[in-house]
């Protein structure tokens, strides 16, 4: 008994079949010949060695089963389809499990069996012992990377680690175990037979993983400003390479006159207007004709079948016969005095000339400017040329091509200009890449976002407080669902320059692209040239991955080693978000506005993801100027306690000797009151959070007021507004705690606060009238509590 | 057999259900006012299980839920014979959600907003789900219709959220709005010392709008609260509010909105001298329509209309300032005024928002709000404009803009410029200036000429940065710790690091990269 995918209308169902015993081979079979089309627009197309999955549509991925041994073919075929049309999992899961299902092949290659059913407990005993052999290779690479630089690596390095050394991480070996299971389970109810093994996680495969910190971002994510600098000066040297290359061949080859190649053959056309008298030549005989081309009139070249012939390409054999049939008659028409036929013989022939094309192109002519692309004409591919030309064989392309060169620019510089013009392709490729990550530095966008943009995107500049604002919009489509989500991205001052130029140049680099580019991909920005000329494709991320840092060893094709970046060995597209949000954080930015310039739009979503995953840890100014702070006994606030001392502590180990002013706790004290949860109430952490804190080395974050606590303590901002100091509503007295109780003043409070006070009291003179009482009271209260502060923040100053 | 059911909806409006024509009739409650409603859901395969759905699942709904399904049906019944659909599958419902997005409103003549495409999605949804029940379809449908209901639909909140953030009121909107109200309570205090005949001939709700307006822009009402204000509801300067679907609260009436009130009473004594506890806080006579010549009670959906004149009348008047007295700016193009089309719900986050704007603790604004929870403020409440978040953004990034700017723009100049330079007397300290080297000295910048993108950088004057840089950075210091001028010491600083991005530049150019 085995299944079938019986197709039924616009429903797949996974139905039982009898067996036929006779014939083994359509028991593998589930659909024959007929494309699957699901309610969502996706296609299947199944035979008997490969399926093709279109998740998208235009774009196909097929699951190719011919390399899977006999007896894993049903599990792998049953797998999928259940995957695909039951569980609805995306193809690269799908592609997932099928890696899991080659790699089971190859670890149990002695098998014979013909069925999963006749696997027995020797091979779960070899299947496990290659899966615990995995992990610990795994931990094996991950340890000595690890020593090699010196430090634990982090959840990103340790990901390139394993995807280098090609070795199986926790997640995969679990993948695989699950994959194999649900074959073994599905085998069983589709097919009723009965699977007698299944794996088992090997131990400490969960644990792997436990030690990832809070998010993934760190210090060394964040770029500075001459690391962004050094990284725009080397995307501009992929273009510059580009510019270059292309100039060269423009100045060899743009001013030449490429009629004076050494011709072969003669222009037809030129036999052509003497031998029936056009462009106010008279009629010329033909052996007049070859003595004006220096040949003898009764030599071997035959200038009417010359003649002949070109017309036949022209108007086609039968007419061109005609015409040079009643050419031939002229001369007995005018020996026999028949002038009236004379004259209608020449006019017919006339008129048949007039409508035809009867410019001749010089083939080498002809293909070097397409093959270079010069004189107005695009770059085109040697194939291309070729069914322009009429020609058989693309070969013959390039022996125009070379031949033409060399006759006109000389063998060396021709050779020259032919490695070029090899080359071209992947300069240009290479260039459009670099405008990509330039317009991502400009506006800090998901990558996938900045590969979306369309040809023209919408921008508009203004001007605010003296500085210049680009706004680019951008549709984040992925993110966002069918319908996406606009949003306008401000670019300022030089990052807005960048950005521009970048979608100008991906203008300018793609305009002649797009005239061979379908219509799916006309309308994206960024599409690069594939395999050749001929053929357009979009950006995608693997691709422009691949484009920056390169996994493969011993190749030098990726940007960060071709220019040098030695400073950036490290870095991602990615990371440059990561810079962007520090850099504003840094500045006095909020959370809320970093996480709108972000993108992140759910509000849960956006501050978590703004406040841990971007800026957890802070760069190493924010900690150190935390640091010193507190060291010196600079800081203090209203819940200023253990936690943040042994953050300090966690961050430095110099910190541990420092004098402890009277008002702080020592570090053995403030671990004591983390470890036995005597924490004030109004910090809402729990003990052994704090200590997974402390050991993630998460430190508070330097504002524009002081210090916040809430990166100490866990969670987010729960205001839109910088640092809230705040007071009781309706005219009451300040107390202490209200106001924001993450707040910690650090010495440089001060400047802002004197600042605010100056604002307020300046609206305080102007609320004058009943209207505005409220509002006074409240700015009165203010006005008095920030004063309080100021005080503090002042004495603060003092200490330091 | 008896084929029509009736039945009460939970807030006990009547609902009417006849299953042999397939119609469903009653009365629904809209912004606190009664409104009868008629479908007829006949002519389908679906229609009686659409009435089945509704006599078994409505009895449970608010009426208003009961006719936001219904039209939802109607809507989907439209579809289905638009294209054709015999029964609701993955197939149709996937037709359905695409067909939203083409057709136009027939109130509005405007494409369906997004969330109620969405909602209609939601109660189609329930609706198979009701029919997988019964075994009228497959469940394989309903997953497939799940699936694609969800891809269609990612996303939604967020654009929603997008959406309010740019009807958000701007600071300056907010006081012209405030300032309008003010003159409109003026000028109504001019007219009630008038004859009755210019008071006829005033628009009868405008010496109401100020008192309403106040509500929204200073109180933060909400307009289910505003539809169900009553008299017994005022208490001196206290007003009690007591939504059906609300908690009731209190709110203290500053003088402002005391005043206005007392305006608006004074209005509404010409045509309600004694109003009972239980009237409406706010009425006026209509003069056209189904209700004309009777009191009325002003609530949100009345508000539209005369909002809309209110704002067209402060469009067209020209304060002294040469501008319009109440207009707002284009999004798209700056240079356009436009008037306002603020509804009764937008005064309340512009509300919340400017109370943000002067309030740093978010408990306070969060009882201002009436919230339970600060998120809900945060994420619906509190929008500050586009223009004042990019000019957040702009104030954040200009400093690592100007650093890139310096590392890639401040060119090194060659040996021989260098020379070139100090024969044309071009020389700045720590380079030249390139458009004085040919000849153009025109320069008034006040600013170091570091600063500049015409500066470029001599090689020979290293030394002259690393000194810069280790004074600027020695003097921040003693300014810092010995007189506390932390805004001095910080400029120094940044000063210290542009010479050192200089310094780095030549480093790097020396190193031949």
């Amino acid at each position: 008994m085995t299944t079938e995918l019986i197709h039924s209308g616009s429903t797949m169902k996974l139905a039982p079949v009898k067996q036929d015993n006779t014939s083994d081979e359509s028991a593998y079979d589930f659909i024959h010949g007929k494309d699957y089309i699901h309610s969502t627009g996706e296609i299947v197309r199944f035979d008997d060695t490969s399926w093709c999955i279109s998740p998208v549509r235009g774009k196909w991925v097929t699951v190719n089963f011919s390399d899977l041994p006999e007896w894993l073919v049903r599990p792998a075929k049953v797998t999928t389809a259940h995957g695909w049309l039951t569980e609805g999992a995306s193809v690269s899961a799908l592609l997932q499990r099928m890696s899991a299902f080659r790699r089971l092949a190859e670890w149990l290659r002695d098998f014979k069996g013909i069925s999963i059913a006749e696997l027995s407990y020797d091979h779960e005993m070899i299947l496990q012992t290659h899966l615990a052999g995995a992990l610990m290779q795994y931990n094996d690479t991950l340890e000595k990377a690890s020593l090699k630089i010196g430090r634990e690596l982090s959840f990103r390095e340790s990901k390139r680690v394993s995807a280098e050394s090609k070795s199986l991480g926790p997640k995969s070996i679990s993948s695989l175990v699950s994959t194999f299971n649900v074959a073994a389970r599905l085998i069983e109810e589709v097919d009723g037979i009965a699977v007698p093994i299944r794996l088992q996680n090997p131990r400490d495969v969960n644990n792997a993983n436990s030690h990832r910190m809070i998010g993934s971002a760190d210090p060394n994510k964040v770029l500075t400003p001459e690391q962004i600098a050094e990284l725009e000066r080397a995307l501009g040297r992929d273009l510059r390479r580009y510019k270059k290359a292309r100039a060269l061949i423009d100045r060899e080859l743009s001013g030449l006159d490429f009629n004076n190649i050494e011709k072969k053959r003669p222009n037809p056309v030129f036999d052509l207007e003497r031998y029936f008298g056009l462009n106010g030549f008279r009629e010329h005989a033909s052996p007049e004709i070859a003595t004006l081309r220096g040949l003898s009139p009764n030599g071997r070249v035959n200038v009417v079948q010359l003649i002949k012939r070109f017309l036949s390409k022209r108007l086609g054999s039968d007419l061109a016969a005609e015409v040079m049939r009643l050419r031939s008659q002229f001369r007995l028409l005018r020996q026999q005095k028949r002038f009236d036929e004379l004259r209608a013989a020449r006019e017919y022939i006339l008129s048949v000339l007039a409508t035809a094309d009867l410019s001749y192109q010089e083939p080498k002519a002809f293909c070097l400017e397409r093959y270079f692309g010069v004189h107005g004409h695009r770059v085109h591919s040697a194939p291309a040329i070729s069914n322009q030309l009429g020609l058989q064989w693309a070969q013959s392309v390039d022996k125009y091509v070379h031949k033409g060169l060399f006759s006109l620019v000389g063998e060396n510089k021709g050779k020259r200009l032919l490695a070029i013009r090899h080359r071209l392709r992947y300069y240009l490729s290479r260039a459009i890449k670099a405008q990509v990550l330039r317009l991502q530095l400009g506006v800090a966008r998901r990558i996938s976002a900045v590969l979306e943009i369309p040809i023209k995107p919408k921008m508009r500049v203004r001007m605010l407080e003296a500085r210049r604002v680009v706004e680019i919009q951008f549709r984040a489509g992925k993110t966002w669902g069918d319908e996406g989500l606009n949003e306008w991205v401000p670019c300022v001052d030089k990052f807005g320059e960048i950005a521009e130029d970048a979608i100008r140049t991906a203008q300018m680099l793609t305009k002649d692209l797009r005239l061979v580019s379908p219509e799916t991909t006309r309308e994206k920005l960024f599409i690069i040239p594939d395999n050749s000329f001929e053929n357009v494709v979009p950006l995608s991320q693997k691709v422009f991955h691949e484009y920056i840092f390169t996994n493969q060893k011993g190749k030098d094709g990726g940007l960060l080693r071709r220019w040098a970046l030695g400073g950036l060995l490290d870095f991602e597209p990615h990371y440059l978000r990561h810079t962007h949000a520090t850099h504003m954080i840094e500045e006095g930015g909020t959370i809320h506005d970093v996480a709108h310039y972000l993108g992140h739009t759910t509000f849960n979503g956006s501050t978590t993801m703004a406040g841990v995953f971007y800026l957890a840890g802070g760069t190493e100014s924010m900690r150190q100027q935390t640091a010193n702070a507190l060291r010196s006994g600079a800081a203090t606030g209203l819940q200023f306690d253990g936690i943040a001392r042994m953050k300090t502590e966690a961050m430095d180990e110099q910190a541990k000797s420092a004098r402890v002013p009277s008002n702080q706790l020592s570090f053995e004290q403030a671990r004591q009151r983390v470890l036995s949860g005597d924490i004030l109430d109004e910090v809402p952490v729990d003990s052994a959070e704090a200590v997974k804190l402390m050991n993630q080395k998460v430190v508070f974050n330097v504002t524009r007021y002081g210090g916040c606590l809430l990166q100490a303590c866990g969670g987010h901002c729960p205001t839109a507004n910088l640092c809230p100091i705040g007071i009781i509503a309706k005219g009451e007295q300040p107390v202490s705690g209200c106001g924001c109780k993450y707040l910690v003043l650090l010495p440089h409070s001060v400047e802002q606060l004197v600042a605010d006070l100056n604002v307020m009291k300046a609206q305080l003179n102007e609320m004058s009238g009943d209207e505005w009482a409220g509002w006074r009271v409240h700015t009165q209260a203010k006005i008095n509590h920030w004063s309080v502060l100021l005080e503090t923040a002042t004495s603060l100053n003092k200490v330091m | 057999m008896n084929n029509v059911i009736t039945f009460l909806s939970t807030d006990l409006h009547p609902v009417k259900l006849n299953l042999t024509n397939c119609t469903v009739e009653g009365t629904s409650k809209a912004a606190n006012r009664n409104r009868e409603y008629f479908f007829d859901f006949s002519g389908h395969a679906l229609s009686s299980y659409i009435c089945e759905f509704l006599a078994q699942r409505g009895q449970n709904m608010l009426s208003a839920t009961l006719t936001a399904y219904c039209y939802g049906f109607r809507r989907l019944l439209e579809c289905l014979h638009d294209l054709s659909y015999e029964m609701l599958n993955a197939e149709s419902f996937s037709a359905f959600t695409d067909w939203l997005k083409r057709v136009e409103s027939r109130q509005t003549s405007a494409h369906f907003a997004e969330n109620c495409r969405r909602g209609d999605g939601n109660f189609v949804l329930k609706l198979m789900e009701w029919l997988v029940d019964r075994n009228v379809i497959s469940a394989k449908d309903l997953f497939d219709a799940r699936l694609r209901h969800r891809k269609a639909f990612r996303g939604s909140s967020a654009r929603q959220l997008e959406l309010m953030r740019l009807r958000a009121v701007s600071p300056e909107d907010y006081v012209r709005l405030i300032r309008a109200i003010r003159l409109e309570y003026e000028e109504c205090k001019v007219i009630l010392e008038q004859s009755n005949r210019s008071q006829d001939e005033y628009n009868i709700v405008f010496p109401l709008l100020p008192f309403t307006m106040l509500l929204g822009a200073q109180l933060a009402i909400r307009p289910v609260e505003f539809n169900h204000l009553k008299v017994r509801d005022l208490r001196g300067d206290r007003l009690l509010l007591n939504p059906p679907n609300k908690k009731a609260s209190e709110v203290w009436l500053p003088q402002s909105l005391m005043a206005s009130l007392a305006l608006a009473q004074n209005w509404m004594s010409r045509y309600r001298p004694n109003p009972a506890p239980d009237d409406p806080l706010l009425v006026c006579p209509l003069k056209h329509g189904s209700r004309a010549n009777q009191l009325v009670q002003i609530d949100t959906m009345l508000l539209l209309n005369s909002l809309a004149k209110f704002y067209r009348k402060y469009f067209d008047l020209i304060a002294p300032d040469g501008m319009p007295y109440l207009y707002t700016i284009a999004q798209e193009d700056e240079s356009a005024l436009l008037p306002f089309t603020l509804s009764f719900a937008d005064f309340r986050s512009a509300a919340i928002t400017e109370a943000a704007r002067h309030e740093r603790n978010p408990t306070t604004i969060m009882r201002f709000a009436r919230h339970e929870c600060f998120a809900t403020t945060l994420k619906y409440y509190i929008r500050e404009t586009h223009r004042q978040w990019i000019t957040n953004v702009a104030t954040f990034l200009a400093p690592s803009a100007e650093l890139v700017r310096i590392c890639l723009d401040n060119k090194i100049a060659k040996p021989e410029e260098e020379e070139k330079a100090q024969a044309a007397g071009a020389q700045v300290p720590g380079g030249h200036c390139e458009p004085a080297l040919t000849g153009d000295h025109s320069c008034m910048r006040a600013t170091d000429c570091r600063l500049c993108p015409f500066f470029r950088i001599h090689i020979s004057k290293r030394e002259l940065f690393v000194r810069d840089m280790e004074d600027a950075l020695e003097k921040a210091q003693h300014l810092q710790s010995e007189q506390g001028l932390i805004r001095d010491a910080q400029n120094l600083r940044e000063f210290a690091g542009l010479n050192q991005a200089i310094i780095d530049r030549i480093d790097e150019h020396l190193a031949g990269r």
